[in-house]
């Protein structure tokens, strides 16, 4: 489904109970001019529910917000058995299409996994293996989905542990092929690409130059954890993708990175777990981050853009006067950016008491320009250096 | 190479602590797969040992077992997160037979707070609210027509629930598990106006009245039924009408009857 209408939501937060109180709290308090311009949320938490929850849901829907969702559960990598069409839950998808309508999801996404096997969930983001029939059965089950919800799907590049040793795409391709073959958005998880350039070896930026970036409707942006243990086996991974810490420096970096070669509608703080009271103005700092690299982002647009019609107005009075020069740009679109108005001040507060400052890593771009041959090598520096992370 | 739909058949045993095929997972594949299954085992631990307070009490020694064994049988057919709780319920209900806890001699009573604990979870989150103001009138007419709201249960336990979760929920050292005897109770277990899940001990006369109610009853013919049921006398009836309507407007004023 086509994408490229859809609206600019602009920047956004998960909606999460820990720190609901402190969203709505926080909006109420910063009116149109707001750090937060949507939220997210997880479907499946929301589906058939009473009591409480309920309640506290309406109080969200009260506030007038934009509301994405983002699900857990669809499984958009399960494989049907033989050639038919995979048995999708339809407890599931009556239950989020009400959901969907509801709150009027101008989009809806899911990550590039397998979560069911038959009937049974197995509470965790599988990966699917890079092959081409891997990448046609997700765009058929993609293009499924589209046709029952009737609204564009994005599905988000995950992070993942194992590729089954299997080697018939590497990953980038295989995202494309997907693209490609669903004619669908695409999520792009930054720091999903880090951490598995970290635990699969490989560079950031080159991988993203692979991507078709183009596709990229929205952006999560999260927090990582270095090395993680099998409970099971005492397997040892270099990162994990924990959405427990804050975004780091390099994530920021390859944030920039992107936003520089395609225009993205939504960009999403993720966060799901340890938050902690001086939490919420931990998040509130790195939205101001995240903010002040996509102003400067659109600032050099719209100066570019402030070029463009300049010149164009200089070629056009030329031409005629009569005719005026419009140019559209999607900075139209976003909120005034130095945006947080005075009631706000107070959750604005220098928070580097709270948050251990992050020390400024010139990762990346350092082993930029290193030959992929030298990858291996390179790479060992290349965690010393994120070891640095906070 | 495997056809997707065969590897994901290999993940699946492996997930489900069965020997896949080493050709289609090899050794090392295993290996890497066994991270994200330890991801999904501490999910689960965590959400389980939040949604079941009171059974991880009785069961914390065993626990890491307990929430292995769960996630190799009991896999989810839900969706939904919180319906993996009343998968969960069902595994414990199962625990006190099972012969690899033999040694463990969990308590007898262990099914029935498996089921409450998940009936207060249950009733708490889920049904969507069917309130309909029921303080609109002051007095009940025989006429009227009755019925409790969906968001409730009833149970007929073994054993006295009510006084084991609120002896587990005080902060007192846990009693010899032993202590508690069968002793048979009836509890209607609901979510109250203010959303808070509680429940009323029945007695076999209420119990009768509460379980014409779930289904809907004019006043008049319940308290029929009821004098019927009971074989109450001519002169007792106006005394027994009149009890039977206190403990309706007691059900109203919580919010559990239209
Ligand atoms: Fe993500």
């Amino acid at each position: 489904m086509l994408t490229n209408k859809l609206k600019f939501y602009g920047l956004g937060i998960g909606l999460r109970d820990e720190i609901q109180k402190d969203i709505l709290s926080y909006l109420e308090a910063s009116s149109k001019q707001t750090l937060i311009q949507w939220l997210e949320i997880i479907p499946e938490n929301y589906i058939n529910n009473g009591g409480l929850p309920r309640k506290r849901f309406e109080e969200v829907l009260a506030k007038g917000v934009p509301l994405i969702p983002h699900g857990v559960n669809l499984s958009i990598g399960s494989a049907p058995q033989n050639k038919k069409r995979l048995e999708f839950d339809f407890y599931l998808l009556k239950g989020l299409k009400e959901l969907f309508e509801e709150i009027k999801a101008p989009w809806f996404s899911d990550h590039l996994v397998n979560s069911r096997i038959g009937s049974h969930y197995f509470q965790e983001l599988i990966p699917v293996p890079f092959t081409k029939e891997a990448a046609e059965v997700v765009a058929n089950n993609i293009k499924y989905l589209e046709d029952y919800f009737q609204i564009p799907f994005l599905f988000e590049n995950p992070s993942y542990y194992t590729n089954y040793g299997l080697r018939e795409l590497r990953e980038q391709t295989f995202i494309n092929l997907v693209l490609e073959k669903a004619r669908c958005g695409f999520l792009l998880d930054i720091n999903n690409v880090l951490v598995n350039s970290m635990n699969h070896k490989y560079l950031p930026k080159p991988f993203l130059d692979d991507l078709d970036l183009k596709k990229v409707v929205q952006v999560h942006l999260g927090g990582l954890k270095r090395g993680y243990t099998s409970k099971l086996t005492g397997h040892k991974i270099k990162a994990l993708d924990s959405h427990g810490e804050a975004v780091s420096d390099v994530a920021l970096d390859l944030f920039s990175y992107v936003i520089k070669k395609t225009k993205v509608k939504a960009v999403l703080l993720e966060r799901d777990m340890n938050f902690s009271e001086e939490g919420f103005l931990g998040l509130i700092y790195e939205l101001k981050q995240i903010r002040k690299i996509m102003d400067s982002k659109y600032d050099s647009e719209e100066e570019n853009e402030a070029e463009k019609t300049k010149l164009a107005t200089n070629q056009t009075e030329n031409i005629s006067s009569a005719e005026p020069v419009t140019l559209e740009t999607e900075a139209n679109n976003r909120p005034a950016s130095s945006l947080i108005d005075n009631k706000t001040a107070d959750l604005n507060m220098n928070p580097s008491s709270i948050m251990s400052p992050t020390n400024s890593i010139p990762a990346i771009t350092a082993v930029d320009d290193l030959s992929k041959n030298q990858l291996a090598n390179d790479l060992d520096s290349l965690n010393e250096e994120f070891a640095d992370l906070g | 190479m495997a056809k997707l739909y065969q590897i994901q058949q290999e993940i699946k045993k492996y997930f489900m602590g069965k020997t896949p095929n080493p050709k289609i997972l090899s050794p090392q594949v295993q290996k890497e797969l066994s991270i994200h299954k330890s991801l999904a085992l501490e999910k689960i631990n965590i959400t389980m040992k939040q949604c079941f307070p009171l059974c991880f009490k009785i069961l914390k020694d065993y626990w890491g077992e307990i929430i292995v064994d769960f996630y190799h049988n009991f896999p989810s057919k839900s969706a939904i997160y919180l319906q993996m709780s009343k998968n969960f319920s069902e595994y414990l209900k199962s625990l006190v037979f099972k012969m690899k806890f033999r040694k463990a001699n969990f308590p007898k009573w262990l099914n029935e707070l498996a089921e409450y604990e998940w009936a207060e979870l249950d009733l708490s989150t889920f049904h969507p609210q069917d309130f309909i103001n029921s303080e609109r009138k002051k007095d009940l007419n025989e006429g009227d027509y009755v019925k409790l709201m969906k968001a409730h249960k009833i149970f007929k336990f073994d054993y006295p629930v009510s006084k084991i979760v609120e002896h587990l929920n005080s902060q007192r050292k846990i009693y010899n598990l032993a202590f508690f005897k069968k002793q048979k109770e009836t509890l209607l277990i609901f979510r109250d106006k203010q959303d808070k899940v509680r429940y009323f001990l029945l007695s076999p006369g209420s119990y009768f009245l509460v379980d014409n109610l779930r289904y809907g009853i004019g006043l008049g013919d319940l308290y029929e039924k009821f004098m019927d049921k009971f074989n109450i006398k001519e002169k007792e009836r106006l005394d027994t009408n009149q009890k039977i309507q206190n403990l309706l407007s007691n059900f109203r004023q919580e919010g559990i009857l239209t």
